[in-house]
């Protein structure tokens, strides 16, 4: 059956018509991200100097860096990770190798979804009141628990999804073979599915070392040099928070400097991690 | 490529049944899956299953190491393997799995290099300096007719493979911690037609060594070189003897219907 010259005509407009309105909408959406990019760059470059990454956050009105700060950040982040990890990937192996359907895991995949979503202030406020209070001050371990209650997760769903897309087709292959279930899973399971939650590990990290707002009720800031987690602890976010409400224009032009070596780190991380999934495939 | 002809197999020494299946019933929760199937697998011979899907060939051959049972399913009768009632067995079943192999119908090569992918299974079982392990993985690989194609390149990933060299690659696995008996799950119907002569040839010259069980729903294959056949239908195994026999003069009238493709 030939369609009608007229029906056909209209169906070609419709579709001009929607493809086009998907262009102008994309443009948008990355033109915005391009303005913030741009002015992020050129402002920040401005103000980017080698003191930024050698020098402590000075007095108003004086020179200085943000190396506490960076120090800060990578020690809170770190030990976020190293304590969120563990957890998270037997978790993660719980869900998708032994719970699957069970009761449990149900339930546990329930909460670990809106912990996922819960807004990360709820969580600074959760360690303040466990830890901060109790203690009597903020600190450095206050603001690390924060930072791995947000990371922990996201890296369950990762290493949950991630185990789950591999075949169970393997898992017969080594039962079959004799392999226990544990055996199973270190040597052939976590093989497979390994750069995903690396992949996942990596996507944690960039999240977390952008948040602010836990790290404001824990670690707090510090305008020293510090590296005892007992005490309170200065991190880039907050930094840059301070630094950018600040009257004072070092301060601000750090905040920019600043801005840009988290978004820069930000990026390299996903790339990384990218580059780490596809390798995988 | 040359099938050794229908003439070796009287020629081959009188075997005895490796795993004798006695009023084997088997449910799937509220579902029969098997209805009193009794069948006896020869030792160094190669047994087919065939049946249109659903039949129960796939059900009968994972209950004969037990792969992946779950709460769900039950199972009635006896799986004598050597006088043991294999459905019997509580908790652990390493040592069964060590004697029954088992190959799957789309190859599951592990993600890990060739020579991993035979000494993982042997690494199960023994603890072997390197030299001897070298040759165990040697021996496996020549025994699935691998070990020229990939002598080379044993390092490399298993998954860098052609899919038939995957299969053989499985079989290989399979055979590396020398099971009594290999079970064949369809292991040629992922397979081209080259790949699938190549793995027909080799089941023909591993049946010196094991007893072979392959469930098929390739007519031509099971004709070609099974020693035996079972034909189920429904659960039931309708009609179970030498191939020659069931193919050229089936007694039951369902058995005529399905081999000479009036139905399945």
């Amino acid at each position: 059956m030939t369609p009608e010259p007229a029906l056909l005509a209209r169906r070609n407009a419709v579709e001009r018509l929607m493809v086009g309105l998907a262009w102008v909408v994309t443009g948008i959406a990355l033109g915005i991200l391009a303005l913030i990019l741009f002015e992020l760059v050129i402002r920040g470059m401005a103000s980017f100097k080698l003191a930024t990454l050698t020098e402590t956050t000075p007095a108003p009105g004086s020179q200085g860096g943000l190396l506490n700060a960076i120090i800060g950040s990578l020690a809170m982040t770190g030990i976020a990770i190293a304590v969120a990890t563990p957890v998270a990937v037997l978790a993660g192996t719980y869900l998708a190798e032994y719970g699957r359907h069970s009761r449990f895991a149900h339930v546990t995949r329930f909460l670990n979804d809106t912990l996922l979503s819960a807004p990360s202030i709820v969580i600074g406020l959760f360690v303040y009141g466990l830890v901060v209070r109790p203690s009597g001050h903020f600190s450095g371990w206050a603001g690390a628990l924060s930072l791995a209650l947000i990371a922990l997760p996201v890296m369950v769903r990762t290493t949950e999804d991630m185990l789950n897309m591999v075949p169970d087709s393997l898992r017969e292959a080594a039962e079959a073979l004799g392999a226990p279930r544990w055996r199973m899973i270190f040597s052939v399971a976590y093989r497979a599915a390994m750069s995903g939650i690396l992949t996942g590990i990596l996507l944690a990290v960039a999240r977390i070392s952008g948040e602010t707002a836990p790290l404001l009720f824990t670690a707090l800031n510090n305008q020293f040099m510090s590296s005892s987690m007992n005490g309170p602890m200065a991190s880039l976010p907050v930094a840059i928070f301070q630094f950018a409400m600040s009257p004072y224009k070092n301060w601000q032009e750090l905040a920019w400097a600043g801005a840009l070596l988290i978004s820069v780190t930000v990026l390299l991380l996903n790339i990384i991690a990218r580059v780490t999934a596809r390798r995988g495939r | 490529m040359t099938l050794a002809t229908r003439d070796d197999a009287t020629a081959l020494p009188l075997t005895e049944a490796k795993i004798e299946v006695k009023h084997l019933n088997y449910f799937y929760g509220q579902n029969q899956a098997l209805k009193d199937v009794s069948i006896d697998f020869l030792d160094r011979r190669v047994t087919t299953l065939i049946g249109p899907s659903g039949c129960g060939k796939s059900t009968l051959l994972r209950a004969l190491n037990r792969i992946s049972d779950s709460p769900g399913q039950r199972a009635e009768g006896q799986v004598l393997l050597e006088d043991q009632n294999i459905l019997d067995i509580k908790g652990d079943l390493t040592a069964l799995r060590a004697r029954v192999g088992m190959v799957f119908q789309k190859p599951t090569p592990f993600p890990m290099s060739i020579y991993d992918n035979i000494a993982f299974p042997i690494r199960l079982y023994r603890r072997l300096p390197r030299p001897e392990m070298d040759q165990e993985v040697e021996q496996a690989l020549r025994k699935a007719a691998l070990w020229e194609e990939v002598k080379d390149k044993l390092r490399q990933s298993g998954l860098s493979l052609s899919g038939g060299q995957q299969q053989r690659l499985c079989i290989a696995r399979a055979i590396a911690i020398k099971p009594e008996v290999l079970l064949l799950d369809e292991p040629a119907s992922a397979l081209d037609p080259i790949s699938t002569a190549l793995i027909d040839e080799l089941v023909w010259e591993l049946r010196q060594d094991y007893c072979l069980i392959m469930v098929t729903h390739n007519m031509q294959q099971a004709a070609r070189i099974g020693d035996y056949v079972g034909f189920m239908y429904l659960g039931e195994l309708v009609e179970f003897g030498e191939t020659e026999a069931m193919f050229s003069a089936p007694k039951q009238k369902r058995t005529e219907d399905y081999i000479t493709g009036r139905f399945g």
